[in-house]
């Protein structure tokens, strides 16, 4: 478990996301500012997992949960890198 | 102590109202607009029937929400004509399953159009989902959705399972759908 890890609780998002075949990393954690990658585990769920622009005010609010300061959520999401 | 703010936020929808909902469901037309994830015509259809049984309501239009009702593609908002149906031959709304989070998204919008179309209407969602329900709610105006909320998985569980949660939430949706006391 990375520094980043420990400052950033990312399992009350896990727990609602796993369910879409979907994982988050934290790359980093700038000030109350977060930084994730989002993983498609079951590429076949894609149309499952909400657009981003929805998905980071949603994983925003869950992670507040354990952490009320957190203030903006970035997610680099694989679906927009795809041609 | 000066409070500093920070205008760096999104701008929000601004909020809306929900439809006005009935005294009681007696002489009320249920619909149940199935958004095709699995088992969510099975339970929402059950638990309108046990209300309507309950209630002296009736069951007026189970549907699909694509066009014509043909199909249904939980990942898109609900098709115009079946909007029009729905406004034309249903008093309040059932609609779902709220299951993952792309048909959490556009169940949500759905029941939001139909509240402001006068409909009120329930989104059936589950214990996983509806954090996720009503954090899209608030982000897309109308906070105060009215959620029913499941068991979850809806998913691979099995039938008579399904037809118990349905029919144990027969208060809850009496509660949601009507200004009744109880």
């Amino acid at each position: 478990m990375s520094m980043d890890d420990r400052e950033l609780d990312l399992s009350p998002a896990l727990d609602v996301l796993d369910a879409d075949g979907v994982s988050l990393e934290l790359v980093n954690l700038d000030g109350e500012v977060a930084h994730l990658t989002m993983h498609l585990v079951d590429p076949e769920c894609a149309d499952c997992v909400l657009p981003r622009e929805y998905l980071e005010p949603v994983v925003l609010e869950l992670l507040r949960t354990s952490r009320p300061s957190l203030r903006t959520v970035h997610i680099s999401d694989p679906r927009e890198q795809q041609p | 102590m000066t409070q500093i703010y920070l205008p760096d936020s999104a701008p929000g929808q601004p909020a809306s109202a929900r439809a006005a909902a009935p005294r009681s469901l007696a002489g009320q037309r249920i619909a149940v607009l199935d958004n095709g994830k699995p088992n969510a015509a099975v339970v929402m259809t059950r638990a309108a029937e046990t209300l309507a049984e309950r209630t002296g309501a009736t069951v007026s239009l189970v549907t699909r929400k694509g066009p014509h009702g043909r199909s249904a593609n939980a990942a898109e908002p609900v098709a115009r004509d079946i909007l029009e149906r729905l406004t034309s031959e249903a008093d309040v709304v059932m609609t779902g399953a709220a299951d993952c989070g792309s048909c959490t998204a556009y169940s949500v919008k759905d029941v939001i159009e139909l509240e402001e179309s006068g409909l009120p209407a329930v989104v059936v969602t589950t214990t996983r989902f509806e954090p996720v329900a009503a954090t899209l709610s608030a982000n897309f105006g109308m906070p105060d959705t009215r959620r029913l909320v499941l068991p979850h998985p809806l998913g691979g569980t099995d039938e008579a399972t399904l037809h118990e949660w349905a029919d144990a939430a027969t208060d809850r949706l009496i509660g949601l759908l009507t200004t009744e006391e109880g």
